[in-house]
């Protein structure tokens, strides 16, 4: 028996998305395709979604039908996607956790308030404050920018995160300077 | 107040006193100063392989709006910055196209069939000439269509169409999107339906926010601007790495010039190359004009016409593909005739044309006070505000175009060191520039999770051949969509048929089969 080819488990993965799209409209819309409402009939909320759900499966059929050469979402381009996702993910939770780690280290060892007594710093009460709504933004940048210019190059050279540095600080030139109203990641969830 | 009576109001809203503001104590008009300024970012960004005009509207919104504001007198500055990018970078695509070969934008890669060939035998400056001529020309052409047609077709829309044919329109316009675009029209079905499925959730009539399994993350529905830059953006950025990771890094190339190429265009060559800009130029606007379709076919379709006429009536000179002047012609003024009738369909019927004017609509979108379609054409005894910004729009247009024909070209000659910028250090560098201005825009860290989500999907589509232009304008249309048909139901006193049982609404729902019956067909034998 021949492989099944790359646009036949496309096809199946499309079919079964709009199956279960279609299911989650009928389920989870509120309402039916119509309504009864005061003696008339109204469309109901599910309709437009199902409609949209058609449109997926008549598109999967009318592709599968079609045939033609197999499309190119391979194993590489995957673990490509992967890993790009992975980097900016390890940015994202420096970005939000470096800038609170460096005022509770600035606090523990005095530099910024916590001692003597005082009620310890929260990020949150730094969060417009330079260099601290920096920190998070600077790091998190600078590892997102160097570890993908590195896996392009195939190598890690410390190059490429004085780049992603110079890059970030661009950025914070960019954005934040000029205005005082705009937050920097992550300083509008904190 | 009658529809001409605005082309002064139009241009006072640009050019008058209200609009300009004081620098180094001279007062000047900012809407022409921000077109300036998109003009030769634009400029900047088309001749940057990897960088394209969106990816700058992209990152550019946010920073604009917050420099802006969201009121009224944000609208012409900021649209005006845009449309300058758009321009620009239609123009600065040719650079790097005859110098290196690399087309900076996909539209310009039939110039480096013959802009190149032209170059390695060292008439760049002349092909690059050429390319200025043409786009200027062929743009020019484009924008008086849409500024004499864009009227017409609201007014008619608006006088004649009732809210069934309205939702029959919408209905064809997704149909002729998904029929055209991509490599097939079960792809561009999906991704319709994909993009629908996406604008309904989170939506509704009822208390309960649909298909959002009780979750509060997606009661809001999903952040529009992180949606359309997740598709489009960061899934062209996503694949572009995942090409680079996969065919390692290209060496930077040498510019292909020597030193006698003066560059000028004798009269021969222009009465040569006349007939082929005319021709793409209409090729081009009739193209823009439809929506959903960009100007790659544009320039294929007016690349392709151009060298049959010159096979067939010049066969002893250069052919097409082997360094004709007259190619680099008909590609150049095709391309850039799409850009301004691609507004037709957007301010006509707030359909958008292309991922250009996909960010021209999330900037009116995201100020306010102007929502694009057939009504705000509409005149009475009042000055109608949305009518002032349109013609105020076209003024913007007009001084770029004037910008075009004056300075274009000697940026155009500068820029070709840009091409030595590597697209791999690059990418990221827009990635980041995407993610924080969407961070700005929603200030939540969800946003961007979403951004990366949206953008995981452009990328799937690409591999799969499926184009994410369908997906965005479905997202974009899937509300007006379904609320136009709630009111046609309504205002049809519930009629089941509505779109079936009124000539006009009948004959949009029967071209919209027709076309997907005929171009399913059609491109089922284009199948190898």
């Amino acid at each position: 028996m021949p492989p099944i080819g790359r646009n036949r488990i496309a096809s199946l993965a499309f079919l079964v998305l709009g199956a279960g799209l279609l299911a989650l409209s009928l389920l989870d819309s509120g309402s039916g395709i119509y309504e009864i409402s005061r003696r008339k009939v109204v469309i109901g909320d599910a309709l437009a979604p199902v409609v949209a759900c058609t449109f997926i499966l008549i598109g999967t059929i009318l592709d599968a039908l079609k045939g033609g050469k197999d499309h190119s979402l391979d194993r590489t381009g995957l673990v490509n996607l992967g890993w790009i996702l992975g980097v900016i993910l390890a940015g994202l939770i420096m970005m939000r956790w470096a800038g609170p780690l460096a005022v509770d280290l600035a606090t523990m060892v005095g530099i910024e308030g916590g001692v003597d007594g005082e009620k310890a710093l929260e990020y949150r009460t730094l969060r417009n404050t330079p260099p601290w709504k920096y920190i998070g933004f600077f790091l998190g940048s600078t590892l997102i920018i160097g570890a993908l210019i590195s896996r392009s190059e195939r190598r890690l050279l410390p190059r490429h995160l004085w780049l992603g540095a110079l890059a970030a600080l661009c950025l914070i030139a960019v954005y934040d300077l000029p205005f005082d109203d705009l937050l920097l990641p992550p300083n509008g969830d904190v | 107040m009658e529809l001409l009576a605005y082309i002064p109001l139009g241009i006072d809203a640009v050019f008058g006193p209200a609009s300009r503001i004081s620098i180094l104590g001279v007062a000047l008009p900012l809407t022409p100063l921000m077109v300036l300024a998109g003009f030769v970012l634009g400029i900047v960004v088309g001749a940057t392989p990897g960088l394209a005009g969106p990816m700058a509207m992209a990152v550019c919104l946010p920073i604009l709006i917050s420099i802006f504001g969201y009121g009224a007198d944000a609208l012409l500055p900021v649209l005006g910055f845009l449309i300058g990018i758009m321009k620009g970078a239609t123009l600065g695509g040719a650079v790097p196209a005859i110098l290196f070969n690399i087309p900076g934008t996909p539209d310009a890669y039939m110039t480096t069939l013959d802009g190149h060939p032209m170059a390695k035998e060292g008439k760049a400056y002349q092909a690059l000439r050429i390319a200025h001529l043409s786009s200027v020309s062929g743009d020019t052409f484009s924008d008086i269509v849409l500024i004499v047609g864009a009227a017409f077709i609201a007014v008619a829309v608006e006088e004649w169409l009732d809210l069934p044919e309205k939702t029959a329109l919408l209905i064809f316009s997704l149909s002729f999107i998904a029929a055209v675009i991509g490599s097939s029209v079960g792809k561009g079905l999906i991704a319709i339906g994909l993009g629908l499925f996406t604008a309904f959730i989170g939506t509704g009539e009822e208390f309960y926010p649909r298909l959002t399994g009780g979750t509060a993350i997606l009661a809001e529905g999903i952040p529009i601007a992180a949606a359309i830059l997740g598709v489009l953006i960061v899934g062209e950025i996503f694949k572009s790495l995942d090409d680079i990771r996969r065919e390692g890094i290209k060496p930077t190339l040498a510019p292909q010039r020597t030193a006698g190429d003066s560059g000028k265009l004798s009269w021969s060559l222009l009465r040569r190359l006349f007939p082929h800009i005319g021709r793409s130029a209409l090729v081009g606007t009739a193209i823009g004009a439809l929506p959903g379709i960009g100007s790659t076919l544009a320039a294929t379709i007016g690349y392709t016409l151009g060298a049959k006429i010159h096979a067939r009536k010049r066969p002893f000179e250069r052919p097409f593909g082997k360094g004709a002047p007259e190619g680099v012609a008909a590609t150049e003024a095709a391309n850039s005739s799409v850009s301004g009738a691609n507004l037709i369909p957007t301010l006509s019927l707030g359909i958008p044309g292309n991922t250009a004017a996909v960010f021209l609509i999330l900037a009116m979108d995201s100020i306010g006070g102007f929502n694009p379609g057939p009504s705000v054409f509409r005149t009475s005894a009042e000055i109608n505000p949305e009518l002032v910004i349109v013609f105020g729009l076209f003024t913007s247009m007009i001084f770029a175009n004037l910008l075009n024909w004056t300075i274009g070209g000697v940026f155009m000659r500068h820029i070709g060191i840009l091409t030595r910028v590597k697209k791999h250090i690059l990418l990221p560098i827009v990635l980041l520039l995407t993610m924080t201005a969407t961070y700005i825009q929603y200030t939540r860290l969800s946003a961007v999770v979403f951004l990366l989500f949206f953008g995981a999907l452009g990328y799937a589509m690409r591999k799969l051949d499926i184009s994410p232009l369908p997906f965005v304008v479905a997202f974009i249309l899937g509300n007006q969509l379904e609320e136009t048909a709630r009111q046609a139901f309504a205002a049809t006193g519930g009629d089941a048929f509505f779109l079936f049982n009124r000539p006009v609404a009948a004959a949009f729902m029967l071209l919209s089969l027709i076309t997907i019956v005929v171009m399913s067909r059609q491109r089922s034998r284009e199948i190898p």
